[in-house]
């Protein structure tokens, strides 16, 4: 089992919370946006606790996402990246390798929806030249998407086309206008609003206009549906406690005074 | 008797354009050279663009397990000009003065610093040639090629200086 963890740190500098939270959630893969913790600092931080030391790739050159492994970075090489975005090559041994792909999209504060959508179908276009250089399709995409799941950069055939049940997602691809599309399963859906175990999306935004969600699913996982077997539901959480800390403000909604405006994400992969 | 009618117009040949793609595939070629091809670049079509047409362009380390970084997005409809060059923010802040660069909707009263996303517009090949020359020579490209340079062979000294035979390629293209 591969644990993971993405969490938009919103420039939180509290190191010894997020080694807090590796170690009490037994993190091997640590993905982090807006992380502006200097890596070799936090590296010494998440090595303090732990018998498994971590490492992090010298080779990335993406300046918006951080990733640390409890294991060599040789085992999870970039292959592609922007500076938004970071395609690593898991190759655990004896193990299926696989694509992670983390990426922290524009937010709504300066790209509109038709720019996000624009983007959506870039990242799809990437993931699938990715894809096509190491000859399979075992991908997952993890991060701040600035959309939630019912967005149309998450679900059109030509954005990142994330449907809402593996049932879906196991038809692999449909094709419209004589193009396939791949299809990504999204679990996130199930996470949203007060009838999913744990709060109710990873970002909380109010604003005085008619159109408000309050509670959003801004950091999303998809699966494609190569790797559906290898994931199961009950161990995706929307993280709120960090041994015995809250997250959250006195009035429920994540709180950058204790750490970040964002919640992190644990998901873990059977591979 | 000779039926034949020829139809076409007197003045076909015209003066002859260069497709980005033929500008953009040389410069790949170039930066292979000027590396002992420890970076390359290279040139993807957006197969699945169908409005127009598109092109990745990546700089590459094949001995760093292939790394690719993608630099811009290069897309143009069927009349070849204008195009429009997408890069990452950091290269558009270092050349917003110099180049011709756009957001996609001007309308939107944003704040000057959240003006995005933006794109660099480019009307003619020597446009593209000025914007490419820019593109290569910010910062942040420098920083790329550095890292992937210096990563690919620690004892690498610097890149191979430009000689008379490549020269010609900055300021006139010539098709090999």
């Amino acid at each position: 089992m591969t644990s993971l963890v993405f969490w938009n740190l919103n420039q939180c500098r509290k190191a010894s919370l997020i080694a807090e939270l590796t170690d009490h959630y037994n993190v091997d893969i640590l993905i982090l946006a807006e992380c502006v913790i200097t890596p070799s600092v936090l590296l010494t931080e998440l090595n303090k606790k732990t018998q498994q030391f971590y490492d992090y790739s010298p080779l990335s050159i993406c300046d918006k996402i951080t990733i640390f492994t409890r294991f060599p970075h040789q085992l999870i090489q970039p292959r592609l990246e922007t500076d938004r975005l970071t395609i690593r090559h898991l190759t655990l041994p004896g193990l299926s390798d696989i694509l992670i792909a983390a990426v922290h999209f524009p937010s709504k504060l300066h790209w509109n929806d038709a720019s996000q959508f624009a983007e959506s179908v870039n990242l799809s276009n990437i993931i699938r030249i990715a894809e096509k250089e190491v000859k399979h399709s075992r991908t997952i995409i993890v991060g701040d998407f600035n959309m939630n799941p019912f967005e149309a950069g998450m679900v059109s055939a030509n954005g990142l086309h994330g449907v809402m049940t593996k049932q879906i997602a196991q038809q692999r691809s449909r094709i419209v206008q004589k193009t396939e599309y791949p299809y990504f399963y999204n679990p996130m859906w199930s996470l949203m609003g007060d009838a999913s175990p744990g709060q109710p999306g990873t970002f909380f935004y109010t604003k005085a206009e008619h159109a408000c969600y309050f509670w959003n699913m801004f950091d999303q996982i998809l699966l494609r549906p190569d790797l559906l077997e290898c994931f199961d539901n009950r161990n995706l959480k929307i993280i709120d406690t960090i041994n015995g800390l809250s997250l959250l403000s006195m009035n429920g909604r994540p709180s950058r005074a204790i750490a970040s405006d964002h919640l992190p994400i644990y998901f873990e992969l059977y591979l | 008797m000779n039926l034949t009618l020829d139809l076409w117009p007197g003045d076909i040949e015209v003066e002859r354009v260069f497709a980005p793609v033929v500008i953009l595939r040389q410069q790949a070629t170039l930066l292979g050279e000027r590396t002992k091809n420890l970076v390359q670049a290279e040139v993807v079509e957006d197969e699945l663009q169908t409005n127009c047409f598109a092109f990745y362009f990546f700089l590459r380390a094949p001995v760093l397990g292939n790394y690719r970084y993608q630099l811009m997005y290069v897309s143009h409809d069927i009349g070849l000009y204008p195009v429009e060059i997408k890069v990452e923010e950091s290269i558009l802040q270092e050349v917003r003065n110099i180049l011709d660069v756009r957001t996609d909707d001007p309308d939107r009263n944003l704040p000057r610093f959240r003006a995005e996303p933006s794109y660099i517009h480019v009307q003619s090949e020597e446009e593209l040639i000025k914007a490419l020359r820019a593109i290569f020579n910010t910062n942040k490209c420098r920083k790329v090629l550095t890292a992937l340079l210096s990563q690919s062979d620690p004892t690498w000294t610097g890149v191979v200086p430009v000689t008379n035979g490549t020269e010609k390629y900055s300021d006139t293209i010539t098709l090999a």
